[in-house]
């Protein structure tokens, strides 16, 4: 032995049971940190990516800076990057969408990653080259090709404080590439075109040149301060100072939230990566606690079965600190050993984990396409996480030896004399000792010996509790995720949107020929906002309608009407609806804003209104949360819906195309060939835009399968070390009481009623963790429910999880307790009580 | 009870680190024998006493009780015989800690399903374990926990769970080993009344050759070879 520090390893391979025990654990919560920390570093990298996606590469924006300023900032030795922009003008492409052109000079376009994939040609250079992103040209009505001149007019505005003057001006640019469309300029209503650089110069008069600035300052701690600074010395208005809020708060950079601007996107909300980083740590500080029972459970035991032998090495003149150490080292050998294969499985499972999480919980965080966009991203940044990493390996790592302490202690504490006395029943109590009549003496003394050792039982019984609860919560957690109410029901294969000019009777006519398709629904929508007399711009009717409302019409055609209505409505109300003699009035929902009672129009059964000079009964009043149109996946607007047939809908609104189709195939379709058909739709159809529902829930039952799987591997995880501590527990027991197990087996104990002894305990165990943890399931399973619903209810008993949480503690307990007490009763009855 | 060992050998491990504890053994025990074994440390008493009660069982060799081969039984017949027929006192008292002294004592019966309380059955019991805890001096620790009695007492409770099943033999290994000189006494002296009184085989090892003469047969063993002297 070269060192007493030797003992550490000699310890590790006489106990190896205990040793392994301690290995499994530590290795389980290296895995649930490792995989929460790879996430955790994952997850971060593409929120950077994506704000920089979003927003930019940059923290802030100066904007309408004259040379002189943008000058004295792209000297400021605090800020580590500059890139100068200049805003060329913008026009209206239509309604809702405008098309901005902006030029980017030196290489600041490099920060704005989004806005230059090329689909064809390249990016513009000199001054008067142009390129556009596929989308804005088809709002252009551009038929020609890279190459091709485009004469635009545009608008410069020029802001004086809150005043805007605008310059408006005409001009012929050269087509120099088409960039891939960007659906994210929809939310903003704003499309970006680049414009090559000198521009700026030969289009806008010298009043109108103005550059915006991105910047990345070097210290961000001191970031608001150095931007206040700044905003101080260049005499900039507040509104000239636009924060990069999704990549700060991706950075994790603190910056006044008052003055937060939409430079990034207006309404993306990134708590989600909060709630998910959340759950994540909360499962793993589940994980770590019960993982940090069993290594102290273990090694508490562990260290007072040698108690003897360390108040030898007391007597003999070991230092605490030596007793300790020799505890403390085993621990990090084990660590050793342990974490890196847990690093390793933690990491490969965190890739997984991931995508499934991700696609159910959060699909639109992220704001990919689809679900391989989003696993390709995750993929991307799965690598490199070593921070990550080694930030989950120190807290296993610490984990392990805080678990250890109180044992290292103990072992630190010995004294040498009643070390060597040993202490077998010294501090036992009983409250009771009447003689009772005891009717089956193998559960009596079972019943007493659960007394014996009061924190470990309780120690095995809460760990056990915790398996059960996770896998009671999980288990009504995963009924409320069942897998096929994850597919919603809905009207036909494909929705197809066009929300600008819509298709003619021509394209719905001409997508109904084709032979792989059944039938197509479609529906027509007119939205009319309220005057100040609360009556419809633009529409005629002989009723007013009230506060924060809105006039909507739709126009559906009859297989879209049969879809709604036919199971509700008599036969003869439908033909009279489908025939244009009536019309489905859907009433406004009413809510409280701010003391006003918003959205009070009522419209009854039976009454008849006027609608731009037609007579239309009421045929049917809807109301409340009785189900509401809308178009795509825009979401209920606020205000009376006119549901009319698509006969009288241009009679009403002077329009004939339709927002929306949803067609259904013919079984034996060939999407392929069909879905080339959409493709041509939407080149020839600006803004169209189409989902496939079978891809969507194809994508939803597998997320859903995958969660599944994963709580299952959680349920697994925890069952795990639920079991290992029992196994642990029963193993000691049965090993300290050996002598005992010797005694009564020698006046008469027969092994058939040796076992039953100890199967009453295991029972006990079991039943005593399954009622606590049943108990505890439920108030979660509450919980969840509440969490997914936001009501607090009380929700039926789960009985069955219950039932099976219960059959599988009971059994973990009793073969834990079969294996080592199989080899105990197999010695003989003297080597039993001749054991220590 | 008629006990006979017939030729019984034991041996310990095997090849090169055999040992042999006990050597061809043959002995008769007759109903009502006051037997004691003397013999050097390491020389085999406890073994063969281990082996005649039917707690270790030999390498070679029979053992009948009443002319039934015991090691024939099955374990749950050789556990039923242990705890009605034979009574077996340690050196080191083996209780149970978690039970009371009278726990301790009636634990052959309730293991064996009997009633020891109660109106039927457990009447003739309970007066029998008063007789018996008067006889020890147990009276008034009936109640405690074995770490809360002296060792004396201690293995006076054994002595009296040895007795509690009425079982026709008692074997005692050194009984007064852990005791000292004025305890050792005691037991000893209770041990005899309980031969006398309830004229019950005794078979006891013992270091002791004052203890030794007051036996009917004086056994000796040395290197595991039996003599009677
Ligand atoms: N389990 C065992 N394995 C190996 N050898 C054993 C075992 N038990 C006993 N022995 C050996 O058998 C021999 C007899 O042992 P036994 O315990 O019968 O002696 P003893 O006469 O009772 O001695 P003491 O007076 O010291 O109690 C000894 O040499 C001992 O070393
Ligand atoms: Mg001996």
């Amino acid at each position: 032995m070269r060192s007493y520090h030797t003992l550490a390893w000699k310890e590790i391979r006489e106990q190896k049971i205990v040793s392994f025990l301690i290995l499994a654990a530590i290795i389980l919560s290296t895995l649930m940190t490792a995989a929460v920390g790879q996430s955790a570093g994952v997850l971060s990298a593409m929120r950077r990516q994506q704000a920089v996606m979003l927003g930019g590469d940059f923290h802030a924006t100066l904007v309408q800076l004259n040379e002189e300023k943008a000058r004295m900032l792209e000297a400021d030795e605090r800020l580590s990057y500059t890139g100068r922009s200049v805003s060329v003008g913008s026009m209206e492409l239509n309604d809702l969408l405008r098309l901005g052109l902006t030029e980017y000079q030196g290489d600041s376009i490099e920060t704005v990653p989004a806005y230059t994939k090329l689909a064809e040609g390249r990016l513009p250079e000199a001054p008067m080259e142009i390129a556009l992103p596929k989308d804005a040209l088809q709002f252009l009505g551009f038929k020609g090709k890279v190459g091709d001149r485009i004469p635009l007019s545009l608008s410069k505005a020029l802001r004086h404080g809150v005043i805007v003057e605008n310059y408006e001006y005409q001009a012929d640019f050269v087509l120099t590439g088409i960039t891939e469309s960007n659906y994210l300029g929809y939310t903003t209503g704003s499309i970006v075109g680049l414009v090559g650089e000198g521009t700026a110069k030969a289009v806008l008069p010298p009043a109108y040149l103005y550059y915006d600035i991105d910047v990345r300052v070097k210290d961000e701690k001191g970031f608001q301060a150095c931007m206040e600074d700044i905003s101080e010395k260049l005499e900039l208005h507040e509104l000239d100072l636009l924060y990069n809020g999704l990549y700060l708060n991706a950075l994790g950079i603190r910056y006044h939230e008052e003055t937060d601007s939409s430079i990034g996107m207006v309404g993306v909300d990134d708590s989600g990566f909060s709630y998910m980083m959340l759950a994540g740590i909360l499962v793993a500080g589940l994980i770590l606690t019960a993982a940090g029972l069993v290594i102290y459970n273990i090694l508490k035991i562990a260290v007072a079965r040698r108690t003897g032998q360390y108040g030898i090495l007391r007597a003999i003149g070991a230092r605490k600190g030596q007793l300790y150490a020799i505890v403390a080292k085993e621990v990090s050998l084990l660590c050793a050993m342990g974490i890196p294969v847990g690093l390793l499985l933690g990491r490969l499972s965190a890739e997984g984990i991931l995508i499934a999480a991700l696609d159910l919980l959060s699909p639109e965080l992220f704001l990919a396409q689809d679900a391989g966009q989003l696993q390709e991203m995750i993929a991307a940044n799965n690598s490199g996480k070593w921070g990550f990493l080694a930030f989950s390996a120190l807290i296993a790592f610490v984990a392990a030896h805080l678990a250890a302490m109180p044992a290292a202690w103990y072992a630190a504490r010995v004294s040498p004399v009643t070390a060597m006395h040993g202490t077998a029943g010294k501090n036992l109590k009983r409250k009771s000792r009447k003689m009772r009549n005891i009717r089956n003496f193998e559960r009596y003394y079972a019943r007493l010996n659960l007394q014996r050792n009061k924190s470990r039982t309780a120690l095995t019984i809460l760990s056990l509790v915790m398996s059960i609860t996770v896998f009671i919560t999980l288990q009504g957690f995963l009924s409320l995720l069942d897998v096929s109410a994850a597919v919603p029901e809905h009207l036909g294969d494909y929705s197809v949107v066009n929300e600008y000019e819509g298709f003619t009777m021509d394209e719905l006519a001409g997508m109904a020929a084709d032979r792989n398709v059944a039938a197509v629904p479609a529906q027509q929508f007119s939205l009319y906002e309220l005057d100040a007399q609360y009556r419809p711009v633009g529409i005629g009717t002989d009723f007013g309608l009230g506060l924060g409302e809105t006039f909507q019409i739709f126009g559906l055609n009859d297989s879209w009407m049969d879809y709604v209505f036919a199971q509700r409505l008599s036969e003869d109300v439908m033909d009279e609806l489908k025939a244009g003699k009536g019309c489905v009035v859907r009433n406004p929902l009413q809510i409280e804003i701010e003391g006003e009672t918003v959205g009070t129009t009522s419209i009854g059964e039976g009454e008849t209104i006027t609608v731009a000079g037609k007579k239309l009964p009421v045929l049917v009043s809807m109301s409340g949360y009785d189900g509401y149109f809308s178009v795509g996946n825009n979401g209920f607007i606020n205000g009376v819906q006119v549901i009319v047939s698509d006969r009288i809908y241009a009679e009403l609104t002077g329009r004939e195309t339709y927002a929306e189709l949803r067609p259904i195939l013919e079984a034996d379709a060939d999407r392929t060939t069909f879905e080339k058909k959409l493709e041509g739709l939407c080149g020839r159809r600006a803004g169209t835009i189409w989902v496939s529902y079978e891809q969507t829930d194809r994508q939803l039952a597998k997320s859903a399968s995958q969660i599944n799987l994963l709580a299952w591997g959680l349920i697994l995880l925890i069952g795990l070390i639920g079991i290992l501590n029992i196994i642990n527990t029963v193993y000691t027991n049965i090993h300290t009481r050996v002598t005992e197990i010797g005694t009564q087996r020698a006046v008469g104990m027969s092994v058939e009623s040796l076992y039953r002894t100890f199967l009453w305990e295991g029972v006990y165990y079991g039943m005593t963790a399954t009622v606590l943890g049943s108990i505890g399931g439920y108030l979660c399973t509450i919980l969840t429910e509440a969490a997914v619903s936001n009501t607090l209810a009380l929700v039926p008993v789960p009985v069955v999880p219950i039932l099976e949480a219960a059959a599988v503690s009971v059994a973990a307990c009793l073969s834990a307790t079969a294996v080592p007490l199989r080899r105990i009763s197999k010695m003989g009855i003297v080597e039993n009580i001749h054991f220590l | 009870m008629l006990i006979e060992a017939k030729n019984v050998s034991k041996t310990y491990g095997s090849g090169g680190s055999q040992v042999t504890a006990l050597w061809e053994v043959t002995l008769t025990i007759k109903p009502g024998d006051f037997l004691s074994i003397m013999g050097p440390s390491g020389s085999g008493k406890s073994t063969l006493l281990h082996l005649l009660s039917g707690l270790d069982c030999p390498t070679a060799g029979r053992l009948l009780y009443d002319g039934q081969d015991i090691y024939g039984m099955s374990d749950r017949e050789l556990s039923a015989f242990r705890r009605r027929r034979i009574g077996f006192i340690f050196q080191q008292f083996q209780l149970l800690p978690v039970l009371t002294a009278q726990e301790n004592i009636l634990m052959p019966l309730l293991l064996d399903g009997r009633k020891a309380t109660g109106p039927k059955g457990g009447q003739k019991i309970s007066s029998y374990l008063e007789q018996l805890t008067d006889l020890l001096g147990l009276g008034d620790r009936l109640t405690h926990l074995p770490h809360e009695l002296s060792g004396g007492q201690q293995q006076r409770v054994a002595i009296a769970r040895a007795l509690i099943a009425e079982p026709d033999i008692i074997f005692a290994d050194e009984p007064t080993g852990n005791l000292d000189s004025k305890n050792g006494k005691d037991v000893m002296r209770m041990l005899e009344e309980i031969h006398h009184r309830f004229g019950k085989t005794l078979v006891v090892i013992t270091h002791d050759s004052r203890i030794a003469k007051r036996a009917t047969r004086q056994l000796v063993i040395e290197d595991g070879r039996l003599s009677e002297g």
